[in-house]
């Protein structure tokens, strides 16, 4: 009898400690793998938070079909509904676009902190359209006083969450954000300032450490907003000053015609847009054919050296 | 470990002959199956609503038969069952052994069957087939009914016959919040080896992200140790109880 029972105990001992160690562990294990777990509402819920969220988020699309408008009397009554589909589902995105488009008329500051709750969460990190959505509330809905500084750095978000293609749009966005943060009035060289800037800032010039552009295809962007600038503004002296530099930087071995910046084939020598003398590149210097490779098609010489 | 396997055997042979349980298992299909009719109401989100609705309704189809098992014990020892049984050369620690044995067995049975027509009834709803993240999550399900069962073994040998079935039930829904004890001085010295945490196998809130076969392993392994202790712990009560 005494020994069934040591043998009880021994087991017993042995098992609450094996247990804990390994119940400790996999807590752990499902913390790295659930990294959103810890936005779960702490209510006991049984495990079905999920669910919950499910009818939640039912009954909260079948209140707003009884509304008529979303406004200061019922904002606060929606965004406590949508709070709680969201504490129970923090991975519910449709919850997050809907949600803050919602209230982003009533309550856009209430829309912008639900999403970048969102945008803290390490299981939506791949979802642009949260980011997007944000620095567009911050633009758009904020009144009187837009905060450009901070829908820029959600365009860039969400920029870098496109996997290395952005939407046009989302880039648009951007750099019209950071034109208005840096209180860029002159429209014509607006974009072509701030893609100046963004050159500079992922060169490392002057602006501290260098940090890479989010901006796809940077330099096709730079050329075409400097043709576009002198085009549309060629007695400007800010534009035609601003042009000059970032000519004189970036674009020289670019073969772009030094007036109107529109591209020159190899054996132009004048522009085919505005008829400039230009210098002419990419032919023999022998015979002045246009080369195909090192050697000349057309008279055989080597200009490989 | 014949006799352990001949008490598992009687208890999910049993359970598994009533026509009650495929008329449940009926109702369960048609209730995820009516999902899919709720894309209108959730805006397009059906499909993560029919998910949601198979995990949880696999969740109370194994809590049911965990309950069922909490009404077992106290009947067969009201009826003379139990007092039969053990007076052949049969182990009290045996016949709680076998009973938790069966229980699993029936409640794994019942769960993989409510997979399958899960998965089923989704390829014909939507035209796509098993995610492992899915069926990870519908196997930690079944694999929770390991120490349940030995949650409603140990509590139907502690407690009075009427209160058993309600006490199991809410201990076995405060148990998915054990880990809020992990912050706490001394709670966190219980944790997972006295008190259970029935969330380590709640990937149903997340079933989109895949715990990993190495992880459903370890799980496994710790309702089985937990398992262990309880059995144990309800042996230990077992002994002194009088059965006449």
């Amino acid at each position: 009898m005494k020994k069934s029972l040591f043998t009880h105990l021994l087991v017993m001992a042995l098992a609450i400690f094996v247990g804990w160690k390994l119940a400790i562990s996999l807590h752990n294990l499902q913390g790295d793998t659930l990294k959103s777990k810890k936005m779960l509402s702490n209510a006991p819920m049984g495990g079905f938070q999920k669910f919950v969220s499910d009818i939640e988020w039912m009954q909260f699309i079948n209140y707003l079909g009884g509304l008529k408008t979303i406004d200061d009397q019922n904002k606060d009554e929606v965004i406590k509904r949508l709070q709680k589909i969201l504490d129970y589902d923090p991975n519910f995105s449709k919850a997050y676009h809907m949600g803050a488009l919602t209230i982003s008329n009533a309550s856009p500051q209430k829309a912008v902190e639900l999403l970048t709750r969102a945008c803290e969460n390490e299981q939506l990190k791949d979802n642009w359209r949260i980011p997007f959505l944000a620095g567009f509330i911050q633009m758009h809905y904020y009144g009187d006083k837009p905060d450009y500084a901070g829908a820029q750095s959600f365009f860039r978000k969400a920029i870098e969450r496109s996997g290395g293609k952005p939407e046009d749009y989302v880039v648009n966005c951007y750099l019209r954000a950071q034109a208005r943060a840096d209180n860029i009035t002159n429209s014509k060289l607006g974009m072509l300032k701030v893609l100046y800037k963004e050159w500079k800032r992922s060169n490392g010039e002057g602006m501290g450490m260098t940090e890479q552009s989010v901006v796809p295809n940077l330099m096709e962007r730079l050329i075409a907003a400097a043709r576009e600038a002198k085009v549309s503004a060629p007695n400007d002296q800010e534009v035609i000053s601003l042009v000059n530099e970032v000519s004189s930087k970036l674009l020289v071995d670019k073969h772009l015609c030094p007036k109107c910046l529109a591209p020159l084939a190899p054996g132009d020598k004048y522009c085919s847009t505005c008829g400039t003398k230009v210098q002419v590149y990419g032919t023999c210097s022998k015979c002045q054919a246009v080369l195909k490779g090192r050697y000349c098609s057309v008279c055989g010489f080597d200009n490989g050296n | 470990m014949n006799e352990v396997m001949a008490i598992a055997g009687s208890t999910w042979r049993r359970i598994l002959r009533m026509k009650v349980v495929y008329f449940l298992l009926l109702c369960v299909f048609v209730l995820i199956s009516s999902a899919i009719n709720y894309d209108v109401l959730s805006l397009q989100e059906n499909k993560p609503l029919m998910i949601d609705v198979s995990l949880v309704l696999n969740t109370l189809a194994v809590v049911l038969v965990v309950i069922a098992m909490t009404f077992e014990i106290p009947r067969e020892l009201r009826e003379g069952v139990a007092a039969t049984l053990l007076t052949k050369p049969l182990g009290r620690t045996q016949y709680l052994v076998g009973k938790c044995i069966g229980s699993i067995i029936t409640a794994v049975v019942i769960s993989v069957l409510i997979t399958i027509g899960f998965f089923v009834i989704f390829w014909l709803s939507f035209g796509e087939s098993v995610v492992q993240s899915l069926l990870e999550a519908h196997l930690l399900v079944a694999a929770s009914a390991i120490p349940m069962s030995a949650i409603a073994v140990l509590f139907s040998v502690l407690l009075p016959e009427m209160i058993t079935p309600i006490l199991t039930a809410i201990a076995l829904w405060f148990a998915f919040s054990t880990s809020r004890i992990l912050d706490s001085g001394v709670g966190k010295y219980f944790y997972g080896g006295v008190l259970p945490d029935l969330d380590l196998f709640n990937f149903k809130s997340f079933s989109m992200v895949s715990a990993g076969w190495p992880y459903f392993a370890l799980v496994v392994i710790w309702g089985i140790v937990f398992s262990v202790f309880a059995l144990s712990l309800a042996s230990l009560i077992f002994r002194f109880k009088d059965i006449k």
